[in-house]
């Protein structure tokens, strides 16, 4: 009979019973009636321990770093950086937007942040520039999913705990499959300027802009020790360095990757133009924050926790101190607005834990897990289903909720079946995040028809190409594990992961 | 009419204040979780010296945190719902199918209010260590000539008044929702969610 709380969840669900209480009614009804109110004190229980978990601290730190990082000074300098690079191309502007999504999901974790900052500074700029206000809305809400890909990502942290991976692990395998996200948006818009006549290319480096004393100084040394630690590795293994490295010769290599930054920042100072090695420098403090949060967690240094708050803290002293783009009067708001939206999330977690308990004690994954296999049992197949519904559920839910119920559900069958966690988890980031996007419910749609003044409806048919191309990647992060194991492998997250699949295994 | 009117206003001014003060409480909270955090690393890597209780803090902050904001995204309707089915329904058939999921909820909330009161008050409120190690440490007690001890169960306590307010929210939401199916909605509006939850 406990089997039954699935179909009873899903009907509470679709009739608009909001997803917290819809995961604790169900089984908890059926608990109740099968005479089991032990497990409903159980459940309590579990509700309970799975917030009370310092890895969640992370989610409202993230959630507060973005909030920060979204204010309009940091904004402007990035979109000013991106256009300094890529604005040039044909269908610049469009490119400038997807750039920045990328850029900006190095610091926030959220799709939504994501839109409507960006959107909020891009879409009239796009209008002025000859592009209809529809097609730049869907680019943004195209390009705004890669937020919560390239990490840090609210919902990798939730996944993360809920279903026991290293966030860590989570957040290495991001990375190529956001930066695919972005590059594949950007070759559709590439070929669509041509078919539409995009506006053409102009040179768009911002004449006269200035940066104070203390922050071009700032920026130069970051800029040169930044340099430095990318070159470092190189440094050490191409200089002939042993494996245990003596604090003197950490010293040497490191004074070497610097001296060979400094060589390259002159060459690039001969090339570029004063204006373009200013607008870079702006740029050069707010993309720090990936660099600390990224470089913190991957770097073994600093746990997710760690890092988020010190993203917070980098943050609120670039925006309120440095850069000023942040009034104080600003603050309590932003302080609300991230602490209602994790307090939330908390308590979806919470249910979560005590969903996962139930599912595992209703036997419902096993049960699913039987019918599935006796559908199929290729796993190409069956990952091919499994990105459907996916796809589907996104479609109506949001990622952060569904990923939370379909987790417990989902993961366990496909991990049973030699599918690595790490990779599970990925197909199922990316396809809920995508999800964000698609229409009927696409919550970043919402967000920008709000921005934009745009209705849903025209920008859900804008949108189509960009869904192709995204979708097109999620189905090569599905087949080609490689492209979400490859970094977290390299750095040893992950130990015994088959890079190459069941598909390119079946062809080799 | 006019006693349902005067009950929502009661209710939903007594509401008003208090989650405006539960979300100023949770602001002061989620700065010291960070400032606890920030502690942390700062003694763990600048020190060398590993600090016990400032992660037990920030979790029971971040507990607290979420105790106090949770009612109103609850109130302003910003707990994730599928509304797609609702919205299809004539304007009757929705109240109604709202006032149920009201109802749902709030045996939901009840429920659980229970257990939570339970698991604050049952016997085994033992210790949290590392937090009695802050009050040692700082001298707090020496200094009061207390004998202040944190118990665990302070951070269950949460839970309770999470729910409790929940509770008289439900019942604003609940009574609403009755003058709307009664009456209308035009009587009756929805309520706004306050500027400073939606932001720009």
């Amino acid at each position: 009979m406990l089997a039954l709380f699935l179909p009873l969840f899903l009907v509470f669900l679709m009739f608009g019973v909001p997803v917290f209480f819809a995961m604790l009614a169900a089984p908890g009804l059926l608990l109740y009636f099968n005479g089991q109110e032990r497990d409903v004190a159980l459940m309590y229980r579990n509700i309970f321990n799975g917030i009370d978990n310092g890895v969640l601290l992370a989610i409202p730190f993230f959630m507060l770093a973005g909030e920060l990082m979204n204010r309009g000074g940091i904004t402007e300098r990035l979109v000013s950086f991106c256009q300094a690079i890529i604005g040039s191309v044909r269908g610049g502007l469009a490119q400038v937007n997807i750039l920045s999504s990328m850029l900006f999901a190095g610091m926030s974790g959220s799709a939504v942040a994501d839109t409507s900052a960006l959107g909020s500074m891009l879409i009239p700029a796009m209008e002025k520039e000859g592009y209809t206000r529809k097609f730049s809305a869907a680019i943004t809400a195209a390009s705004s999913v890669i937020g919560p890909i390239i990490p840090p990502s609210g919902i990798m942290i939730i996944y993360a705990y809920v279903m026991e991976v290293s966030v860590a692990a989570l957040f290495a395998g991001g990375i190529i499959p956001g930066i695919l996200v972005g590059l594949g948006l950007m070759i559709v818009t590439r070929l669509m300027a041509n078919k539409y006549e995009y506006p053409p290319a102009k040179r768009v480096v911002l004449n006269n802009v200035t940066i104070s004393p203390g922050e071009n100084l700032a920026a130069r040394i970051l800029l040169r020790l930044m340099l430095a630690a990318v070159l470092y590795p190189l440094v050490t293994s191409l200089g002939g360095f042993a494996d245990e490295m003596t604090g003197g010769q950490i010293a040497l290599a490191f004074a070497i990757a610097l001296a060979i930054g400094e060589v390259i920042i002159q060459i690039q100072r001969r090339l570029m133009s004063e204006n373009f090695r200013i607008v870079s420098k702006r740029a050069v403090l707010p993309l720090l924050t990936p660099v600390i949060i990224l470089g913190g967690i991957l770097g073994g240094v600093a746990t997710p926790t760690e890092a988020s708050a010190l993203a917070v803290a980098y943050a609120a002293f670039l925006g309120l101190i440095v850069l000023r783009t942040l009034k104080l009067s600003e603050v309590p708001g932003v302080l609300i607005r991230s602490a209602t939206t994790s307090g939330v999330v908390l308590l979806l977690v919470g249910a979560a834990m005590a969903f996962k308990t139930v599912v595992s004690l209703s036997h419902a994954a096993e049960d699913l897990a039987v019918f599935i296999v006796s559908i199929t049992s290729d796993p190409l197949f069956l990952l091919l289903l499994i990105n459907i519904l996916l796809f589907i559920v996104g479609m109506f839910l949001d990622a952060g909720p569904a990923i939370i119920i379909l987790g417990p559900i989902l993961a366990p069958i496909f991990i049973n079946m030699g599918i690595h966690p790490v990779h599970f988890a990925m197909i199922m980031s990316v396809n809920l995040t995508v999800g964000l996007a698609t229409p009927p419910m696409g919550l970043v749609l919402f967000v920008a028809s709000s921005v934009s003044g745009v209705k849903v409806e025209a920008i859900s048919r804008a949108i189509l190409p960009f869904l192709a191309v995204e979708v097109f990647v999620i189905f090569l992060i599905t087949y080609f594990p490689i492209i979400s194991l490859g970094i977290p492998k390299w750095l040893g997250f992950v130990k015994d992961a088959d890079l190459m699949g069941p598909l390119l295994g079946a062809i080799f | 009419m006019n006693t349902i009117s005067t009950l929502l206003a009661i209710i939903g001014g007594f509401n008003n204040k208090l989650l405006s003060f539960g979300r100023s409480l949770a602001c002061v909270a989620m700065v010291l979780m960070v400032f606890c955090i920030l502690l942390q690393i700062f003694y763990r890597y600048a020190l060398n010296n590993a600090l016990p209780w400032p992660e037990e803090a920030a979790r029971a902050l971040m507990i607290w945190m979420m105790a106090f904001v949770a009612p109103s995204a609850y109130r302003y309707a910003g707990f994730v719902a599928i509304e797609m089915v609702p919205d299809m329904m004539p304007k009757k058939i929705r109240a109604l199918l709202m006032f149920s999921i009201l109802l749902l909820a709030t045996l939901v909330i009840a429920i659980m209010l229970s257990h939570a009161w339970a698991h604050f008050s049952a016997p085994l409120l033992f210790d949290s260590s590392g937090l009695n190690r802050l009050l040692q440490d700082s001298g707090i007690n020496q200094l009061l000539g207390t004998s202040i001890e944190f118990k665990t169960a302070y951070i269950y306590l949460a839970m309770s008044v999470l729910l409790v307010i929940m509770l008289i929210v439900s019942a604003e939401l609940i009574l609403r929702q009755i003058a709307q199916f009664i009456w209308s909605e035009e009587e009756f509006p929805s309520l706004e969610t306050p500027a400073v939850m939606v932001g720009d």
